[in-house]
């Protein structure tokens, strides 16, 4: 057991979080073509349901997981009913709608710091108990959280390959004037998917607020950052890319964290620079779906 | 007026001197442009850090504070170093940040490169002393006079407003300037103007290096007056203030975004001085940026232009009607 297969195990558990973030991430990218500024703060948001349900409620923390889920699908749909939709609607620039999101996140986190407080909470904690094997030491509950990330990420798979609303959302996301005109309700699909997404997100909130120990509302907003180097990193948009994304940035700046601590996001950050350097729009992105994005504004 | 009062209104002078500059230069690149640089904030604080280790002089290396490139450069040096500082890292981030070819995308980019400088700053604390930041520097021109407290400080008042004349000037020349209008017709529609034979990624980087210098002068105005600078007074929720005022004032108009820097950036904040403080701290903070952030979605809904919306430019009859009076027979 030394240091390196220590930090890859640790690694394995941010990525296995950030995979679940960085796909929902992507995804509202894709179907709505907007960057949710608001994505961390909508994840804070299910950790802290997360948390009523288990420290208030006194349930398991699966059980608190699911309600995270919940509320990040809840949260996740009326924001981009109430808020995106409209503003995209009324045919506002794409740049302005980055602002729009910056908007929304800025409210949601205010407002989480306004009613919760600045002050750190935890969720009941158990017997730890660790699991030793290829030198990598975890907790039963980070193998479940690796798990739970490997299954929602399969059943993602099979729901976008193998299922006709699947079909319909990759539709939607490659060229949405496209889809609508052959019939697909992709005001109903993008609400699904936001769904799908805020779910992810939701779960993705809980995990990282048991993983960390401690979290406030500043939670999801930090955990942004390395959220939105994935999915650029793997091309936004991109489920799979932002999967790759995710396994690279998690293992890599965990393994930086073995030199120096601060260097953990600085990490993350060098090879998001590489990335663009080599690929401009990412790793995933072939010229030709760039150049049918550009005309599909 | 006593004392206390006149230097409380230096004060608010000076502030809005520099978010008045900091504003010019973010609509330059957002509301002209559209140039999305969420990485704002991480110019004026470059260009606050490089004109105070240029009056503070070498670093003593003390475990007061340390910093690099100490040195005692005599007034409008700091400030030219300042700017050009700021040029040089737009040069550098935009190097990579405007590769890719969707705005928002190259805004996410900057936001990472803007809070990965913030904790890369924080953490080493040789580079501006850390996360304690620069402490005592001197107000420039001070030490040859002989004035009191206030007497320097309206002296200061006069040397930022001199500063942005010379930078009202500047930017208003560029927005009115055939360049000028080559950039709102990039913000409008790039695509259009790339087809025209204009390279959108040699104009996007050019008025990120002029938005950076000016952002940089900002900062460098601002440190001199306060004298400190630390890693907390350059957080993303800065940039996000910033673009509120250029909203809310009116992006893409020099004299709307002054109204906006006053109105956000100034009377806003002052107003929420005043509140009674209630429950605990951070939750005026909290409130404040709420309204905010419900403001700016207010103003994108119902007034999109700002308070003062951008001038609609009309042209007048193109030089070949007028110069050609008697058209070809069955022209039109």
């Amino acid at each position: 057991m030394n240091e390196v297969t220590l930090a890859i195990g640790f690694g394995l558990v941010t990525s296995a979080i950030l995979a679940l973030a960085a796909v929902g991430f992507t995804l509202q990218f894709g179907v709505s073509n907007i960057f949710n500024l608001a994505y961390g703060n909508v994840m804070t948001l299910a950790a802290f349901a997360g948390y009523a349900i288990n420290v208030n409620a006194h349930l398991n923390v699966w059980v608190s997981m699911l309600a995270g889920a919940c509320c990040g699908a809840l949260v996740s749909v009326l924001l981009n009913r109430l808020v995106f939709v409209p503003f995209l609607r009324r045919g506002t620039a794409l740049f302005t709608m980055v602002m729009v999101s910056l908007a929304a996140a800025a409210v949601i986190l205010n407002g989480i710091e306004a009613v919760a407080g600045a002050g750190f909470r935890s969720y009941e904690r158990t017997t730890v108990q660790s699991h030793h094997f290829l030198g990598m030491v975890l907790t039963t509950r980070q193998l479940a959280i690796i798990g739970i990330a490997i299954v929602s990420l399969l059943a993602l798979h099979g729901l976008l390959h193998y299922t006709r609303v699947g079909k319909a959302m990759r539709a939607t996301s490659a060229h949405a004037e496209l889809a609508r005109s052959c019939g697909i309700a992709t005001d109903r699909v993008t609400t699904l998917a936001w769904a799908v997404s805020g779910a992810l997100c939701g779960t993705a909130g809980v995990a990282l607020a048991l993983n960390l120990a401690t979290f406030n509302f500043v939670l999801g907003n930090t955990f942004l950052l390395v959220i939105v180097a994935a999915a650029v990193f793997g091309s936004v948009g991109q489920p799979y890319g932002a999967m790759v994304g995710a396994l690279v940035i998690g293992i890599t700046s965990e393994l930086a964290a073995i030199v120096a601590p601060s260097l953990k996001e600085v990490a993350a950050f060098t090879i998001l620079v590489l990335v663009l350097l080599v690929r401009p729009n990412g790793l995933w992105r072939s010229g030709y779906v760039q150049k049918m994005e550009v005309s599909a504004r | 007026m006593s004392a206390a009062y006149q230097y409380y209104l230096i004060t608010l002078l000076v502030y809005f001197g520099v978010n008045t500059i900091a504003c010019w230069a973010l609509n330059l690149q957002y509301g002209v442009s559209g140039v999305l640089n969420f990485a704002f904030i991480l110019f004026q604080a470059t260009g606050a850090y490089v004109a105070g280790v240029l009056t503070l002089g070498p670093s003593s290396g003390s475990s007061y504070q340390q910093y690099i490139l100490g040195a005692h450069l005599p007034f409008p040096l700091p400030w030219i170093a300042a700017a050009a500082a700021g040029a040089l890292l737009a040069y550098l981030i935009g190097s990579f940040a405007l590769r890719p070819e969707r705005r928002d995308y190259q805004a996410m980019v900057m936001l990472v490169v803007s809070i990965i400088a913030a904790s890369l700053v924080a953490s080493q604390a040789g580079w501006f002393n850390g996360n304690n930041g620069l402490a005592s520097v001197p107000k420039p021109l001070i030490a040859s006079q002989n004035l009191n407290l206030v007497e320097s400080g309206w002296f200061y008042v006069g040397l930022t407003a001199a500063t942005m004349l010379v930078v009202y000037f500047f930017v208003h020349r560029i927005t009115g300037s055939p360049w000028g209008r080559r950039l709102r017709a990039m913000r409008e529609n790039p695509e259009a103007l790339e087809s025209l034979g204009v390279n959108i990624k040699a104009e996007s980087m050019k008025v990120y290096v002029t938005g950076g210098a000016m952002a940089a002068l900002s900062g460098a105005v601002l440190i001199q007056f306060i004298g400190a600078w630390a890693p907390g007074s350059w957080d993303t929720a800065e940039t996000f203030l910033y673009f509120t005022a250029v909203i809310i004032g009116g992006s893409g108009n020099n004299l709307g975004v002054m109204v906006g820097a006053f109105l956000v950036l100034g009377l806003f904040q002052e107003v929420l001085r005043y509140l009674p403080s209630f429950s605990y701290t951070g939750l005026t903070e909290a409130i404040q940026f709420i309204s905010l952030g419900l403001l700016i979605l207010a103003f994108l809904w119902w007034r999109p232009g700002g308070l003062l919306p951008e001038r609609k430019r009309r042209f007048g009859p193109g030089p070949t009607r007028s110069v050609d009076p008697t058209p070809a027979e069955g022209g039109r």
